[in-house]
């Protein structure tokens, strides 16, 4: 063959093979080794952003123990523990969160999207302009029912101007959401739905937004549960307002009652006994029927004991059907005012009686 | 070295026995007051204090210590009253008296005010176990004691409405024990723990009762009573004979009542008892197993199971019940290799004998070919009820090839032959066209043809054309065809 031949036939040859082989290379580029992981590359650069390490939350037990994956008990201390490292200073940052929120059933959830209500987010927060150094009195509880716990929190400098490690102290007001405790940790996102999250977030002049949402070493995102917490107060007994002769009734004063539940709950009332003679347990007026509450809390009208034992109820909040209060999404307690009448038949002993009546607080169950 | 006599022989024991004689002559401290005092708390509570106010809660049980600084010959009368308080009632006014001679305790205006059976005098101490009504009015009272009818000591008291107040925190309390196997558990084991609070100012009673298991489940360190202001955690424990697998709901009970009532003087009265539930479970199987019910069988197998891939994996499950049934186990995503009884492969539907005392363990082997997730199901069909149900378990498979890029691999090769062939098509278009001017060269045509030179090949054409009579259109056919030399057929473009 010719040159005038060879030279463009060899030309296209060479031009389809180095070709070939660019495209063989990509692909086998973009595939990766069989035995490595999948995953993307990717790099945010960034003006010396703010760094959160060394992120965990404790108990303050005398051998701090990690909350993650367990429930916590409101109205106990915990602690936020975690260090930001600020590389062009101290000077450069703006704000330093310490979050934890409900996620409401849905993992993606994010702090800002948690809108219920002071029980369902809350964050220790500190702002600063200019400061060279944190400190624990820079930070505040903000959002929701959290307790900054000043007198037990500690900064604590490593690099002076740039490296601090806090240890923030807090207590959960009593009615934040309860939540079961997490079972399904994840190294990936946030990964049980209705428990609680955490973070940290760190900001700078620079306009960097930095977050920690996993626990170091374990590195899961960090999840934990709260544990269910009731409580009734009573302002006093109930007395009737006069002497009742047989045949009549009277109310007796009004009781507030300040109940307290992290979760939808029921308050409802029963007698043990029926009514007894003081000083002659023989003599008895019978709560059937004689004893009911006014109308009151989620009560459609007046409520008659039927009789004694935990099988007639009298529901004031919620209903036997069984329905349940709505825990309170903001507030840290609420009221209700409960008022006897009691009917004396006739031909009832003259004297003074007395009954046992029990309140129960019982909370929707199980935990979503 | 100088020597210390008697120090660590004789003299010490002397010191000793005097310092005690000493103290018995003295006496106790709050038995020998220098000027008579007065003093109050709750029974069995320390004394409560608003500032530096002593705090009297109405319609509890007090014990007002009177301190005098003798021991009284003449009535001590104790007086309870608000200032300016009118009518004269329970609700303002109350006197109480001891009588030293009798030794005799009353409460001469209500005569329902005063513990008779708690109240003692001891020398110079008299102590007065009394009450004021719930309904007595809140505020600033004044508390006096006088012998013989000479005021020895008074105070100010802070008189309160009673409040009961209590918070129960309880976690999810969750016990496993092995099956057939006595056992005890602690919920210390895991720092999980009651906490009861009184939030309130008046003492609480608290029991916890449970409606099963009663005798298994004990309080750990239990006061039975919610100190004012007390913060406490409770420990549960688990002491439970041999079981067989099940899972057991608890349903525990606070019931928490006012101590120290002070009887109403009411026509009527109704006190408040606190009841909170809160859950226990109680889990009889092997660790980590999930348990599974279907009538009077219980099938316990693990929840989700860790495979290698391309691997052998074995776990075991058991059954354990009052009938017996068949067991069929289908794999997906994964291979079964088999299930055993002890060393002998079941063949499915496998008929199984079971007994309600013992568990009957399987063992199942699978084979990992592919990664992925798989399952194992087992369905379980009671030959007593004819009931079925199947169970399911997890399999994650750890390790493999990376199948996103493998897959990316296959389609990027594909991807890359189909550009190379195209490529060599072309090389092969531009041989056959450099063979055609070869060709041209040779018949010593030019390559390049002028505008008359193409008018003189396209006339000769047609004349060959017509000459023959031609019919075949060459661009037509195409040239891998052959046909060259044949003239295109009319109209085509030349």
């Amino acid at each position: 063959m010719s040159d005038f031949v060879s030279v463009p036939l060899r030309r296209s040859l060479v031009a389809g093979f180095v070709f070939f082989a660019m495209v063989m290379s990509l692909g086998q580029a973009l595939a990766g080794d069989s035995s490595s992981q999948s995953g993307s590359v990717g790099a945010t650069v960034t003006a010396a952003a703010p760094v959160i390490s060394n992120f965990d939350m404790k108990d303050t037990s005398g051998s701090p123990a990690t909350i993650i994956g367990t429930q916590i008990v409101v109205l106990t201390t915990y602690t936020f523990n975690f260090r930001v490292n600020a590389p062009n200073g101290w000077t450069d940052v703006t704000h330093v969160y310490a979050r934890v929120w409900h996620d409401g059933g849905n993992d993606a959830t994010a702090y800002t999207g948690q809108t219920t209500g002071a029980n369902y987010r809350a964050s220790l927060a500190s702002t600063y302009s200019g400061a060279s150094a944190p400190a624990v009195g820079d930070f505040s509880a903000v959002d929701g029912n959290l307790q900054y716990v000043q007198g037990s929190s500690s900064v604590t400098q490593v690099v002076l101007g740039q490296t601090y490690d806090f240890v923030l102290a807090f207590q959960d007001h009593a009615q934040m959401r309860a939540a079961k405790t997490p079972t399904s940790l994840s190294t990936s996102g946030y990964n049980n739905a209705n428990s609680w999250n955490a973070e940290i977030e760190v900001t700078d002049v620079s306009a960097n937004d930095v977050f920690q949402h996993q626990q170091t070493g374990t590195n899961d995102y960090f999840e934990f549960g709260v544990a269910t917490y009731t409580s009734v107060t009573f302002t006093g007994p109930w007395t009737a307002t006069a002497n009742i002769a047989p045949g009549g009734n009277s109310n007796t004063n009004a009781v507030t009652i300040t109940r307290i539940s992290n979760f939808d709950f029921q308050l409802y009332a029963y007698f043990s006994t029926d009514l007894i003679k003081q000083g002659d347990a023989t003599k008895t007026i019978p709560v059937a029927s004689n004893v009911k509450i006014l109308q009151t809390g989620d009560m459609g009208g007046d409520g008659t004991f039927t009789g004694t034992g935990s099988g007639s109820k009298v529901y004031v909040l919620g209903s036997a059907t069984p329905t349940y209060h709505a825990m309170d999404a903001s507030a840290d307690s609420g009221t209700v005012s409960v008022t006897f009448n009691i009917a004396v038949p006739l031909g009832t002993s003259a004297g003074t009686y007395q009954g046992t009546v029990f309140f129960t607080v019982q909370q929707q169950t199980p935990l979503p | 070295m100088a020597r210390i006599p008697y120090r660590n022989g004789r003299l010490g024991p002397v010191v000793f026995l005097l310092l005690i004689a000493i103290a018995m002559v003295l006496g106790p401290p709050d038995v020998r007051a220098a000027a008579p005092d007065l003093s109050l708390h709750m029974v069995g509570e320390a004394p409560q204090f608003d500032g530096t106010t002593p705090v009297f809660v109405a319609g509890i049980w007090h014990e007002i210590d009177v301190n005098l600084t003798a021991a009284p010959s003449q009535n001590v009368t104790l007086r309870a009253f608000l200032p300016g308080g009118t009518p004269v009632g329970p609700a303002n006014t109350y006197a109480w008296d001891f009588n030293p001679v009798t030794g005799s305790w009353t409460d001469p205006l209500y005569n329902a005010f005063i513990r008779t059976d708690l109240s003692y005098e001891s020398g110079p101490l008299v102590v007065f176990v009394v009450g004021v009504d719930a309904d007595a009015a809140v505020g600033l009272w004044t508390l006096t004691a006088s012998v013989g009818g000479t005021t020895a000591t008074s105070e100010t008291v802070e008189v309160q409405a009673a409040q009961v107040s209590y918070g129960l925190s309880t976690p999810e309390f969750t016990f496993r024990v092995d099956p057939f196997t006595s056992a005890q558990a602690s919920s210390q084991t895991g720092n999980v723990y009651l906490r009861t609070i009184n939030q309130g100012n008046v003492p609480l009673g608290m029991l916890v009762s449970f409606d099963t298991l009663q005798s298994a489940f004990s309080v750990v360190n239990p006061s039975n009573v919610a100190h004012l202001g007390s913060d406490a955690r409770y420990f549960l424990a688990l002491s439970l004979g041999p079981l067989p697998p099940q899972v057991i709901t608890v349903t525990a009970r606070t019931n928490v009542t006012p101590l120290y009532v002070v009887p109403s003087a009411g026509a009527s009265r109704i006190v408040a008892v606190v009841q909170q539930p809160f859950a226990i479970t109680v889990e009889v199987g092997h660790s980590g197993y999930a348990i599974q019910t279907i009538g009077n069988v219980v099938f316990q197998t693990l929840a989700t199971v860790k495979a290698t891939y391309a691997s052998l994996t074995t776990w075991q499950v058991y059954l354990t019940g009052a009938q017996n049934v068949t067991l069929d186990v289908a794999a997906t995503g994964v291979r079964l290799k088999g299930v055993f009884s002890g060393s002998q492969a079941l063949a499915f539907p496998a008929p199984l004998t079971l007994a309600p005392t013992t568990e009957l363990p399987l063992t199942v082997q699978i084979e990992v070919p592919n990664p992925g997730a798989g399952s194992v199901t087992f369905t379980i069909h009671l030959l007593g009820t004819g009931d079925t149900e199947v169970f399911t378990t997890q399999v994650a498979v750890i390790g493999g090839p990376d199948t996103s890029g493998a897959a990316t691999a296959t389609i990027l090769w594909i991807a890359g032959a189909a550009l190379a062939a195209g490529v060599f098509g072309l090389i092969s278009l531009n041989t056959v066209r450099h063979r055609k001017k070869l060709r041209s060269v040779a018949l010593g045509k030019s390559v390049k043809k002028g505008y008359h030179a193409r008018r003189q090949e396209r006339a000769r054409n047609r004349n060959r054309r017509h000459h023959k009579g031609g019919k075949a259109n060459a661009r037509s056919k195409g040239a891998g065809q052959g046909q060259r030399g044949t003239a295109p057929a009319k109209g085509a473009r030349p």
